[in-house]
């Protein structure tokens, strides 16, 4: 019983989500290719579909470097944090049965996923380098800045549906999906997400041109592929979470989670068009688009959806 | 309770890191650990909803900042509680910790629990349950804040002096 | 000195022929088109904004419509818990008692050899019922039907 709760279950999460992970590195390349007019991987295995896992593997037997002048416990800990973090994102996820089923699952996801930014932060300290150590100090701002919008966008969500459960979110959107009532909140919540899980145009802490790679310059091989896991899962996780928030996918249908399933995809694919279209924001408008624009306009918005449903006797079941 | 116990040691522990004075980055982490304890603690309690608004809030927040400023400030030789004066203090605060414990343990009000009624869900109530049975405790925590608030008003106070410059 | 001449002369040459210079044409260059030029093609921008409003309307009317709706399922919900909350509560107790009756009899069972030990007697400076802590009630059964009663309905929280 213990083996089964405690490893098979996690593991049934973790094996599916690092498949998908590896498959959307690839769906990125391959889109990207296409739009810019090249093929994207082709060689490794049928349209290049072994690609990522040779990427992998690769990554994987190459010596990780380890700088003579990093504080080493820090240096290697901070990877396996970010990809337990991301990993740990998963677990309260109703789909449509979640590993852990929690009453405050969207707290719960806020809290675990502001943790990531230690990893960042000790990631960049640790690497006792000026590149890495700007780009973490970028990526953190960056983070919590946007953060604050993040939670602020869920909290007037929850005023509509009445619970900080995300199987409450499906049954609050049986008969319209939230991304009507609420599109200003769907818009800045998907431009959030892209800061908060620092994709391109909001890409400040890589910085190829000027920062190198950002806060792991110094990592490579199995570090930095954890690194690389920890933001690819991410970002699964964050369209995974928009789709339930804003698209509504029915759980009790027969096909249980395709329809999910397949509004992730939609929305994953908006990243990588994103990525492709836009460039990159200068630093002081990033900062800018979130204290100046999106903080004020969600603090108004909360106001706004907490007085009308109670104006409109059309407030959610609490309990 | 075997939670409850480990967390408060693990609790006193990252305390007492914060209290002894070590490179701002060791504190740090003493703080980040203590207060992700204390949230486990106020778990135990049964008050879910509290504890994980601090946790998103004080760690999430907050405490990031803190590591933030401390990232930035370089310092060659961080000192851990290997060097002697950290140690020295430890062992000073560790003493202050048993001498409180003797003076003062009948007025941790916030500790007391409700025969019973550890387990139940007390997953909303939890604010107002701290300032009910807070006591003295709460008081001290008052007092604290308010003497952080005065310093910080009289480092910041001024333009050309103090730690806060205008550039 | 003859290739010196040779050059003055061709330079002075130069001049003299009737080189165009570059100039403007008389009366200036006409109006230079250096604004941007977008097409214009869509809805316009007000449109869009009470499409917009409207979508926002829609929405709201159909959420709080639904909201109403799940309200008066969650009373049905509370009500059906509430009728049936006597039985539960009688069976609960039942099972407490039953518990209580055997811990009582395993501790005569213990203390029969003590003289003056009285049975069940009460540690509270009261009279009226206190209802046995979970930890001692479940004294003496596994640690698992205490944990599980512990945390039974809330070990998802």
């Amino acid at each position: 019983m213990t083996i089964f709760t405690l490893i098979i279950n996690p593991l049934m999460y973790i094996i599916p989500i690092l498949l998908a992970m590896a498959f959307l590195t690839l769906v990125e390349r391959k889109i990207l290719g296409y739009m810019q007019l090249r093929k994207g991987p082709n060689i490794v295995g049928p349209y290049g579909l072994l690609q990522p896992i040779a990427d992998g593997v690769k990554l994987f037997i190459k010596e990780p470097v380890k700088p003579s002048t990093s504080s080493p416990t820090l240096f290697l800990l901070t990877p396996i944090l970010a990809l337990t973090l991301a990993l740990m994102l998963w677990v309260p996820l109703p789909m449509p049965f979640a590993l852990t089923d929690l009453n405050l699952t969207i707290l719960f996801i806020l809290a675990v996923s502001s943790l990531s930014v230690y990893s960042i932060l000790g990631s960049g300290w640790a690497s006792n380098s000026k590149y890495a150590l700007i780009g973490a100090l970028r990526a953190v701002a960056q983070t919590i800045s946007y953060e604050v919008t993040l939670g602020l966008i869920v909290l007037s969500l929850i005023l509509f549906t009445g619970a900080f459960t995300l199987n409450m979110f499906n049954s609050a959107q049986e008969t319209i999906w939230l991304i009507l009532p609420a599109w200003p909140m769907a818009a800045m919540w998907f431009i959030s997400t892209l800061a908060e899980t620092n994709r391109a145009p909001f890409d400040l802490t890589e910085g190829e041109s000027e920062l190198v790679s950002g806060f792991n310059v110094e990592y490579a091989g199995g570090p930095f592929a954890l690194f690389f896991l920890a933001e690819y899962t991410n970002i699964l996780l964050m369209n995974a979470l928009s789709a339930i928030l804003f698209l509504g996918p029915s759980f009790n249908t027969v096909n249980i989670n395709l329809n999910w399933a397949i509004k992730t995809t939609i929305l994953a694919i908006m990243f990588l068009w994103v990525r492709a279209s836009y460039p990159r924001f200068r630093y002081d408008q990033l900062m800018h688009l979130v204290w100046k624009n999106f903080l004020p306009l969600t603090l108004a918005m909360i106001a706004w959806h907490i007085s009308l449903p109670i104006s409109m006797a059309g407030s959610p079941p609490q309990l | 309770m075997v939670m409850m116990v480990v967390f408060s040691v693990m609790f006193l522990i990252s305390l007492i890191a914060v209290a002894s004075n070590p490179s701002p980055y060791f504190a740090a982490l003493g703080l980040m650990i203590g207060a992700g304890v204390g949230c486990g603690m106020l778990t135990q309690f049964g008050m879910t909803f509290l504890s994980m608004i601090l946790f998103l809030i004080y760690l999430g927040g907050m405490l990031v900042v803190f590591a933030y400023s401390a990232a930035l400030a370089a310092e060659p030789y961080p000192s851990a509680w290997g060097s002697l004066e950290v140690f020295s203090y430890v062992v000073g605060s560790l003493m202050l910790v048993v001498v409180m414990w003797m003076l003062l343990v009948n007025d941790f009000g916030a500790f007391d629990e409700i025969e019973g009624c550890v387990m139940s869900v007390r997953r909303y109530v939890g604010v107002s349950e701290m300032y009910n049975a807070g006591g003295y405790m709460l008081l001290v925590a008052g007092w604290v804040l308010l003497v952080a608030l005065l310093v910080v008003l009289e480092l910041t106070r001024g333009f050309g002096r103090g730690c806060l410059r205008a550039v | 000195m003859t290739e010196r001449r040779s050059v003055t002369e061709e330079l002075t040459k130069m001049a003299a022929s009737k080189v165009k210079q570059d100039m403007p044409p008389p009366g200036g260059y006409g109006p230079f088109d250096y604004k941007r030029n977008l097409p214009k093609r869509g809805l316009s921008g007000y449109s869009m904004f009470g499409i917009g409003i409207g979508f926002l309307l829609f929405g709201y009317w159909r959420m709080f419509k639904w909201n109403r709706e799940r309200r008066r399922l969650q009373m049905e919900e509370l009500e059906a818990r509430i009728a049936l909350l006597p039985l539960l509560q009688a069976e609960s107790d039942r099972r407490t008692l039953r518990m209580l009756r055997e811990n009582l009899e395993e501790e005569a069972n213990i203390m029969k050899d003590i003289p003056d030990w009285k049975v069940g007697e009460n540690v509270f400076h009261t009279d009226r019922w206190v209802s046995p802590l979970n930890d001692e009630l479940f004294n003496l059964r596994p640690k698992e039907e205490l944990l599980h009663k512990k945390y039974g309905f809330q070990w998802y929280v």
